[in-house]
């Protein structure tokens, strides 16, 4: 019996220490090669790979927020339009508050970035909204679960390739043009394979480029006055959930399509020059995003 | 059993915390020498740098391992632990897999001869491994972090001194921002006692050292390393106000605890004693140097930064100064009064940027007169100045007990608040019932707003009024 134990734990601490250590050399730490996305789009109508939406939970005067940022800036430097992000700004760190630190004047902190979507859905001052926040920045990747929060924005790269290395089963033909303060959807999509899922529809509005104030803890100084926002969500066309475009169960074949139009007037402040439209598709049931677009708006 | 949020503002994204039913289940085999569990558990090793598993509902704290564990005691005083598993998260589990050795050698155990001299020493040893497949498209990760530790325990009389060093190889995570440099912590807690008399020393020096069996996860989810915090855990309100957290990416503190009663018919001491207490801890940063000229301290996806053991920063993070005194004047009176010089830095231990470090002055009276043997009445008035963050507090308390029966009232009053529609009461009332080893408790009343950042990760407690009731049972 003794020797057995003694055995045993020999075995167990020589196994230990020859599988424990992957020590990374300096210059290694980047990876060089990307996972290979599904196939190639060959006749140029349509998207084959599955692009992946990030819904980043933001706020202007949350300090460890640009991390979020950063992770999304490397992910599109390699992935390009594969990259769907959409910075949601929300809870109390997306506060206009000029009691609220850091403590805004006249000039900073005023703008303020969230929109009735955004407040639904991550939460305004005192709560965290559907998908209960508790703290930001918090990133869900290609799901509308909430149980599924990530809030280390480095692992958001790691969802990121989860999805983006699968096959897509939708494909989408997203049109958008603006004329008279109203911009006009029209949204095909095309499933792949054949699908049995109950569908949702989201299409929200957001705009790039957007110079205002942002709290960073990596940057000296911590408050800055030109920072750069991007993605920042601006309205839906259907709603923070989106409309439900298949109901039940039953089968969909490789080829059908499905098309939806909206038409939604524009706050006159946006920069309709830097606003795009995008498009997602989710299983109504299990939440998971199935394909998402994003395209410019032409005028 | 249920897992639901302990405090208002609490981790909780998409109901994780939320649930009912039964979180632990084990079996367990012991004899002499061997005890073999599967299932839950709860393990340490040395002083917890390598692997600190418990629960702290208070904080919501449960990293329970799930698996299997094995103690051996080969001779007595000559201990191993093995163990394998995953932990707990809310009622999930983490995504990496542990597995950990631990030795002991006591020698005064061991040998027979030695089983009674004045001279003790003992040493140790652990060694952790975490596995977690990850497939980062940006960077290439460790599936396998591993984290060692020795430790030294000698004593002699009333002298004792613990020694613990731990190293752990390259794991970017949350943390840690992503940096790939190893992580090392040193601690040495020195202590002497004798009747009436106690010394305490201690020092530590952390450097990139907190371990979870998640790379990403953040605030207080599945934690495997414990720094264990130098400086005094205070319990009277106001100087409890503002308290120290371990600071994992990098602090060297130092804590000096002195004890001294007064005899009894001594000139200080009184017909019935009297007892003093002081005490100091200081910490700061570690000083860290960058890779570099251009890639800043801590850059996502580098080596991060460089220092060498001990090398100790300019950056004060926190320091205490406390003198108490307490003193029986009769059968019926005992008094303890409390004077206490704090610096917070408030930025670096609560995350946030753009505010005042605290400077306070804090006092407190207490007095209890026993009615009868029976019945006491307790009370207490607190004062906390400072200029920065929420400015002066003012608190009074006043508590009667009986048997198994307690009843307590209590005004915090900001009234220093330079905001002056802040300047607010909260107020509280509360009784409980103690008996045996349950205690039961219902207190009412309006608590503090606050803003954390954990790992980088920040939540905004918000003001509550309401109920709390808190139920404990120990076996």
């Amino acid at each position: 019996m003794k020797k057995t134990i003694i055995l045993t734990f020999a075995v167990f601490l020589a196994g230990l220490f020859l599988a424990s250590c992957d020590k990374i050399e300096e210059g290694d730490y980047l990876k060089d090669n990307a996972p290979a996305p599904g196939p190639a789009d060959t006749t140029g109508q349509k998207t084959l790979i599955r692009k992946v939406l990030i819904l980043d939970f933001t706020g202007h005067k949350c300090g460890n927020c640009p991390k979020g940022h950063k992770v999304i800036n490397a992910l599109e430097g390699k992935y390009g339009e594969a990259v769907v992000p959409i910075a949601v700004h929300c809870t109390y760190y997306g506060n206009t508050n000029p009691n609220a630190s850091p403590h805004s004047t006249d000039t900073s902190f005023n703008y303020d970035f969230r929109c009735e979507e955004g407040i639904f859905l991550g939460g305004g001052d005192a709560d965290g909204g559907y998908m209960d926040l508790d703290a930001v920045p918090a990133g869900l990747i290609n799901t509308f679960d909430p149980a599924l929060i990530n809030s280390s924005p480095n692992g958001w790269a790691t969802d990121f390739a989860k999805y983006y290395s699968t096959y897509p089963e939708f494909s989408f033909n997203v049109n958008a043009s603006f004329a008279d303060s109203t911009i006009t959807t029209d949204i095909k999509m095309t499933s792949e394979v054949v699908v049995s899922r109950k569908l949702s529809l989201v299409t929200y509005v957001i705009e790039d480029g957007i110079v205002g104030w942002q709290l960073d803890y990596e940057s000296t100084p911590q408050e800055i006055g030109n920072y750069i926002h991007n993605h920042v969500l601006r309205t839906s066309f259907n709603g923070a959930f989106g409309e439900e475009v298949k109901t039940d169960n039953s089968q969909m074949s490789a080829g059908d399509m499905i098309e939806k139009n909206y038409t939604k007037k524009i706050n006159p402040d946006w920069n309709i020059a830097n606003c795009k439209v995008v498009a997602f598709v989710y299983d109504s049931d299990t939440k998971e995003v199935l394909q998402a677009e994003m395209v410019n708006i032409s005028e | 059993m249920g897992y639901y949020n302990t405090l208002l503002g609490f981790p909780n994204s998409g109901g994780k915390n939320d649930g009912f039913g039964v979180p632990s289940y084990w079996a367990n085999f012991t004899n002499d020498k061997l005890e073999v569990t599967v299932g839950h558990f709860y393990e340490q090793f040395g002083n917890g740098l390598t692997l600190r598993s418990y629960e702290e509902k208070s904080l919501g704290i449960d990293n329970a391992i799930l698996g299997a564990r094995i103690k051996y005691t080969i001779v007595p005083g000559v201990n191993i632990k093995g163990l394998i598993g995953k932990q707990r998260y809310y009622w999930e589990l983490s995504d990496g897999i542990l597995r950990g050795v631990d030795g002991e050698i006591q020698f005064n155990e061991m040998i027979k001869s030695l089983n009674d001299n004045q001279f003790r020493f003992g040493i140790g040893g652990s060694f952790i491994s975490k596995y977690q497949n990850e497939d980062n498209p940006i960077y290439n990760l460790p599936n396998n972090v591993a984290t060692g530790a020795g430790r030294i325990n000698i004593g002699y009389s009333g002298f004792n001194l613990i020694s613990e060093y731990a190293y752990k190889i390259n794991d970017p995570s949350a943390d840690n921002n992503y940096i790939y440099r190893p992580g090392q912590a040193f601690l040495i807690n020195a202590t002497y006692s004798q009747k009436g008399l106690g010394v305490i020393l201690s020092t530590k020096w952390v450097d990139n050292m907190s371990l979870r069996s998640d790379r990403n996860a953040t605030l207080s989810d599945v934690t495997v390393s414990y720094l264990p915090e130098i400086t005094r855990n205070y319990t009277y309100v106001l100087q409890a106000f503002y308290p120290y957290a371990s600071q994992p990416m990098g602090e060297w503190g130092v804590k000096g605890e002195f004890f001294y009663k007064f005899k009894k018919g001594s000139k200080l001491g009184g017909k019935y004693g009297t007892t003093i207490t002081l005490n100091y801890s200081r910490v700061h940063n570690i000083k860290k140097t960058a890779i570099n000229d251009s890639t800043p301290i801590g850059t996502t996806g580098t080596y991060g930064y460089n220092t060498s053991l001990f090398a100790i920063g300019k950056e004060l993070y926190y320091q205490d100064i406390n003198v108490e005194i307490s003193k029986k004047w009769s059968k019926k009176w005992y008094t303890n009064i409390a004077y206490m010089n704090l610096y917070y830095n408030y930025n670096v231990l609560m995350g946030t940027a753009g505010h005042d470090n605290v400077k306070a002055n804090i006092a407190v009276v207490e007095a209890t007169y026993k009615i009868t043997d029976k019945y006491a009445l307790k009370g207490e008035v607190q004062a906390m100045f400072t200029k920065q963050d929420k400015g002066n507090w003012i608190l009074g308390q006043l508590e009667f007990t009986m048997p198994n029966w307690f009843f307590t009232v209590f005004d915090n009053w900001n009234y220093g608040n330079p905001d002056k529609s802040a300047r607010v009461h909260y107020f509280n009332v509360g009784f409980g019932y103690v008996k045996g080893g349950n205690r039961i408790q219902l207190t009412y009343g309006k608590q503090r707003e606050g803003v954390m950042c954990v790992g980088g990760v920040c939540r905004h407690v918000p003001a509550s009024n309401g109920f709390a009731l808190s139920i404990s049972s120990t076996f």
